[in-house]
């Protein structure tokens, strides 16, 4: 089929054929929160393609009035930016649906396929469907399967399935899970969401590395001395206590987030934008890191968990005294991990990795700590921090560069200052939320900021050793006060490499 | 705001009084403990726009614009009909706060007001007054004559000339002249036309019809296409630019080429007689695109019939 010759040349060459998205889970947080009301603000830009069609569906007996009613609330209470205009929203939930489904009910599924086939006919919707597993992890095996059973990984038209992550809680469950995925849909069809990679700063770590002709250059062991990458909490595990209990943070946020941070600075250039040629790129770094070996475990991580005291000003209680944690928990709420990559670009150059809850401050940012200058003319200064890049993420994204300035006056003294550059200031235009990409990238069959099977596989392989190791009791937890930067060990982990985390 | 002293003003004076406003603003945020200033800068707009009263219209739209984009705002005002040479100036500053509890982000804005001879000196005073090294972008408020002395200065120091070929009061010609002109400067100076970004939504919604695999067939099979515009011309027999415009694209997506000299049927109707490639064409009748105008329509406003405004009202029938 012949492109469409009048979208050449407008902004957006690219629309989604119509098609329908269908949510498991829809009665949970995620899809009001987030799903719904990203759907609502692409339509509001009129991204979506006529006839596209929501039905929602899970456990919860309610009619598509119903659905729809609970849906037009949570847009008026979770929409971001600016107000809901009533004559779109009352558009999208022409095309609202919803149809109770459960796992152990293979009929219930002949029914979603047959409220498929009926959209298709009155909607337009040719066939071309976005399933969505918006539930608990446990159950993505048995939806899968079901699908598969009553024949809806295919259709006349495209059929994809975006999964939330946790995809796998180790390895052998990471490769049990996507062996039962990739039985019923092919790799291709598989979207693993990780909705870092939607943030429009995650995003920038190409463009400034790819886009500009001065940092290139300077991307690689001679140059740079370490990398920080970090995603400090100021909450605690909220409602989520009995879920976090069995996971804990490596799991929850280095496993996913903060290893596509770090591919995306750590790796070689793209041979192009295309889904796979960035993705084989990250896989090959991810292949480059130095395996942890099981017995070196406290030479490369360091594990916390927070005591009860005070976060912005605020009394709170300790991990242990949450509701739903088990009283003696070992799970770690603070992670630190030394990642070696042995290549060329990289070779002694390590990069670490750390995230944690209830820390002083809510920041997620990479910081590339150059060498210093190889030789201090200027004596009599106060010792020179050397020279930093840090790339802010969230809050207040942005980008600062860190060097030294002659002080005014006669001497010659050089003071550290820093050069910022916000993108509230310079963008006064507010970023898209990063579900309203991903979403639409995966009607548009754009896998390019979706993890892929393989990469997922190798980050797990890399931190089995950590968490077989972390299984065993901690003796000390918890180790740090809530609002202070982590437990002592992490920063005598720091001391022991001759660095120090940054200050944020 | 700070109005300089009249019959002083040079490019001294005016940055003489930035540097003032700018210290005397930190001072009252100080002071009042009010949210500290953030100076921005990310480009310059250049706006020319004849006539002291049409500050008024413009203000909203410099406020919309810097909020998004920081910007050095230079508002140059001219009175042609005014034949005792004057030149003023006032500099101010634009605050936007940038979120709750965040720094409030400030761009400066100098406006100069010249009559008689002295609209003759504008350009001489903008090439100082921009700062350096960022994005020049001029908003030409006036119909456009590319051939002015005055706009031929003035784009030679932009990056970007906004102009709104709507008003032109013969769009053929007057596009045939500014397409010469596109080309002439393209290695220095962009282009953007107003008229044209007004039709944006009507092309994506065009567009949208034929996104569809199975609605894509019939572009091949179009035989005739009717656009109505009820946009006005100062020139009575004029064509629209807009319809035009819209003419043009369809007929250069989908690689037309006209096959007979443009006429008018009527009195309201300009015909353009076109031929497509690949045709799978079973109409007879498949060589007419017609460019209709009506004008005055006064019938069809957007309220009576149910449409949003978004530009000149235009009907599509797209038939299969």
């Amino acid at each position: 089929m012949m492109e469409n010759p009048l979208r050449e040349g407008l902004r957006l060459e690219r629309t989604p054929e119509p098609c329908t998205m269908v949510i498991f889970g829809a009665s949970g947080d995620l899809t009001k929160r987030k799903l719904v009301p990203a759907l609502y603000s692409l339509a509001q830009q009129n991204l979506l393609p006529g006839g596209f069609s929501i039905v929602g569906s899970g456990r919860t007996t309610m009619s598509s009035e119903d659905f729809r009613a609970r849906m037009g609330e949570a847009v008026n209470e979770f929409l971001e930016v600016g107000a809901v205009d009533n004559s779109v929203w009352e558009n999208c939930a022409a095309g609202m649906f919803y149809i109770p489904t459960d796992v152990k009910d293979q009929e219930s599924f002949k029914s979603l396929s047959e409220l498929l086939t009926q959209i298709d006919q009155q909607r337009g919707t040719s066939g071309n469907r976005l399933f969505y597993f918006s539930t608990p992890p446990s159950l993505y095996a048995p939806l899968t399967q079901l699908l598969g059973s009553v024949g809806l990984n295919r259709s006349t038209g495209w059929t994809r399935v975006i999964i939330e992550k946790p995809f796998g809680h180790d390895l052998e469950s990471m490769r049990a899970l996507n062996k039962e995925v990739l039985e019923v849909f092919t790799e291709d069809q598989v979207y693993r969401i990780d909705h870092y990679l939607g943030k429009e700063t995650v995003q920038n770590i190409l463009v400034l590395r790819f886009a500009n002709g001065i940092f290139e250059p300077l991307w690689n062991r001679r140059y740079i001395e370490h990398v920080q990458i970090t995603a400090a909490e100021t909450l605690g595990v909220e409602a989520r206590g009995g879920y976090y209990d069995q996971i804990g943070v490596l799991r929850d946020m280095i496993q996913n987030h903060l290893f596509q941070i770090f591919t995306l600075v750590a790796m070689e250039p793209p041979a192009s934008l295309e889904a796979n040629a960035v993705r084989d790129e990250k896989t090959k770094v991810m292949r480059a890191i130095r395996p942890i070996a099981r017995e070196q475990v406290d030479q490369f991580a360091v594990r916390g968990q927070y005591a009860k005291g005070a976060v912005n000003g605020q009394s709170v209680e300790g991990y242990r005294e949450e509701k739903n944690v088990r009283p003696d928990s070992s799970t770690e709420t603070y992670a630190a991990v030394k990642l070696l990559v042995d290549n060329w670009r990289w070779a002694d150059v390590p990069f670490y990795l750390r995230s944690a809850k209830r820390l002083p401050k809510r920041v997620t940012e990479v910081a590339v700590q150059f060498r210093s200058a190889p030789h201090l003319l200027f004596k009599g200064s106060e010792p020179l921090q050397p020279n930093s890049l840090t790339l802010r993420i969230q809050p207040d994204a942005g980008i600062t560069l860190r060097f030294g300035a002659k002080l005014p006056g006669q001497a010659v003294k050089v003071r550290t200052v820093n050069m910022d550059f916000r993108y509230v200031t310079s963008f006064g235009k507010k970023s898209p939320d990063a579900y309203e990409r991903l979403l639409l990238d995966a009607m548009l069959g754009d896998s390019t900021l979706f993890a892929r099977g393989d990469m997922v596989e190798l980050s797990w392989r890399l931190l089995m050793p950590v968490l077989d190791a972390w299984q065993k009791p901690a003796k000390d937890f918890p180790n740090y006060e809530s609002g202070s930067w982590g437990p002592k060990e992490s920063g005598e982990f720091m001391h022991r490499e001759g660095r120090r985390w940054r200050r944020l | 705001m700070r109005n300089l002293p009249q019959r002083a003003v040079d490019v001294a004076t005016i940055k003489y009084e930035l540097k003032e406003l700018w210290e005397q603003m930190t001072e009252v945020s100080e002071e009042e403990d009010q949210q500290a200033l953030m100076r921005a800068c990310v480009a310059n707009l250049v706006v020319y726009s004849p006539g002291r009263a049409s500050s008024g219209e413009i203000s909203p739209v410099i406020a919309e614009v810097t909020n998004e984009q920081p910007s050095r705002v230079i508002v140059l005002l001219p009175e042609p009909d005014s034949s005792e040479p004057s030149l003023n100036a006032m500099v101010t500053a634009q605050c936007h706060p940038s979120g709750r509890g965040q720094k409030q982000i400030c761009c400066e804005q100098i406006v100069i007001q010249a009559a008689g001879r002295e609209i003759d000196h504008l350009p001489s005073l903008v090439r100082p007054l921009v700062v350096s090294d960022l994005p020049v972008f001029l908003w030409w408020r006036d119909l456009p004559d590319f051939q002015a002395a005055l706009f031929t200065r003035l784009v030679q120091s932009c990056d970007r000339v906004i102009i709104d070929s709507a008003g032109l009061p013969d769009a053929k010609e007057g596009l045939r002249t500014l397409a010469a002109l596109i080309e002439k400067r393209a290695q220095w100076t962009a282009f953007s036309d107003l008229s044209w970004c007004r039709l944006t939504p009507w092309r994506v919604l065009v567009a949208g019809f034929f996104d569809a695999p199975e609605c894509r067939p019939y572009l091949a099979r179009l035989d005739r296409v009717q656009i109505k515009s009820s946009a006005r011309s100062s020139n009575e027999r004029s064509i629209p630019t807009d319809g035009l415009l819209l003419a043009a694209w369809l007929a250069s997506r989908l690689k037309w080429k006209s096959t007979a000299k443009p006429k008018w049927l009527d009195e309201h109707t300009y015909s353009v007689g076109v031929e497509g490639p690949g045709s799978h064409c079973d109409h007879a009748d498949r060589d007419h695109l017609i460019c209709q105008w009506h004008s005055p329509w006064p019938e069809l406003t957007s309220a009576a019939r149910g449409e949003r405004a978004i530009g000149p009202i235009f009907r599509l029938h797209c038939s299969r």
